[in-house]
């Protein structure tokens, strides 16, 4: 082979190489995006909600583009962030006690997730439903649950919530702590932890992919209004993120996401 | 009236009097989404099945997607106006 040809081969490589570099920053633009539209919903929400569908729309457009590629299951998996928001803010929830906002806003939620687990061709399995090896991991899941309470006293000194009844009822405490474990722990572990990790650890590298999915689930936190909540939620989710990369499985991240829900709204508005 | 109201990721910040434009919002982004898809379908079949998804295709399955959970919202929205309504 002359000089020429593998100059150009060498070239060709080089942008082949720069080309795959650049893929692996959309991503991160995605984020930032979801971010800004974050931001622009604490202060005018109908023009956040309009960045939402305008990043839901590249992102459609972009995994079509892209279709059967890890980027496009990436991007796909993305839609999730900015139908969260939608979500929360079309659906008419005045009507309903608060309670049930989070059940209502979750049940479209996971319909779309599993369908983009379908898109992505994922079992069960793949999205961390599973317990992985119980001998390895009973020590840890069982501590990972326990995590959740300190979680919980941590985040209800730094966002200090109204609590959600006006006296403490143990009977009255069930369906909302069933609520909190499925329809936010249970949804938000598979949606961030379950589809949008795993999409991103096929695509980006290991740390990578926990510091960008960490990142969107800390942008989606913004409109708590607390930049500490923010900071502190970004180390949850490393650290929950770290749990399913170790286990295998969802399962401990949800519950002990879900007993950080309850016990910030159901157990210490009544007790500090 | 702007009221706050959280969970870790489900935040909803919303007048009530907002809450019925964005609703509107989600069904108009329903609607433009259902007709990208049919149109993204009849292209799909107009190119025939080959051995590789086409573009148009691809984006008929990803609008899946969004398109479900839109329509469940429809969905939410109707049964609440009828019952205003009753």
């Amino acid at each position: 082979m002359n000089q020429k040809a593998v100059r150009a081969l060498n070239g060709q490589e080089q942008v082949s190489i720069l080309k795959e570099k650049i893929d692996k920053i959309y991503p991160w633009l995605f984020a930032l995006e979801m971010a800004v539209a974050e931001l622009l919903v604490t202060v005018k929400p109908w023009y956040g909600i309009v960045l939402h569908m305008l990043i839901l729309a590249v992102l459609l457009i972009s995994s079509a583009v892209a279709y059967e590629k890890p980027r496009s299951k990436l991007y796909i998996a993305f839609i999730l962030g900015p139908l969260i928001r939608i979500l929360s803010l079309s659906l008419p929830l005045a009507h309903l006690p608060r309670i049930y906002w989070y059940a209502a806003v979750s049940f479209p939620l996971l319909a779309g997730a599993f369908v983009v687990a379908r898109l992505n061709s994922y079992s069960l399995a793949d999205m961390g439903l599973r317990w992985g090896n119980l001998r390895r991991n009973t020590f840890i899941h069982i501590l990972t649950f326990l995590s959740g309470i300190p979680l919980g006293i941590a985040e209800y000194f730094i966002l200090r919530p109204e609590p959600i009844f006006k006296t403490f009822n143990p009977v009255e405490f069930i369906l909302p702590a069933l609520i909190f474990l499925i329809c936010t722990g249970f949804t938000e572990e598979v949606v961030f932890r379950g589809i949008m990790y795993r999409a991103a650890a096929d695509f980006l590298s290991p740390i990578s992919s926990i510091f960008l999915i960490s990142f969107v689930f800390a942008a989606l936190h913004i409109t708590h209004l607390s930049l500490i909540d923010v900071v502190f939620v970004f180390a949850v989710a490393v650290y929950f993120t770290l749990i399913v990369k170790r286990t295998g499985s969802i399962i401990g991240v949800a519950i002990a996401h879900g007993i950080t829900n309850i016990s910030l709204y159901l157990i210490w508005p009544y007790f500090f | 009236m702007i009221s706050t109201v959280t969970s870790t990721t489900v935040t909803t910040i919303a007048s009530t009097t907002m809450a019925a434009g964005l609703g509107l919002f989600a069904t108009l982004a329903l609607i433009f989404m259902l007709i990208a898809k049919e149109l993204a379908g009849a292209q799909d079949v107009q190119l025939g099945k080959g051995g590789s998804v086409s573009y148009a295709g691809a984006f008929d399955n990803v609008l899946n997607a969004a398109i479900i959970p839109l329509l469940i919202v429809f969905g939410f929205i109707v049964v609440t106006k009828i019952i205003d309504i009753l």
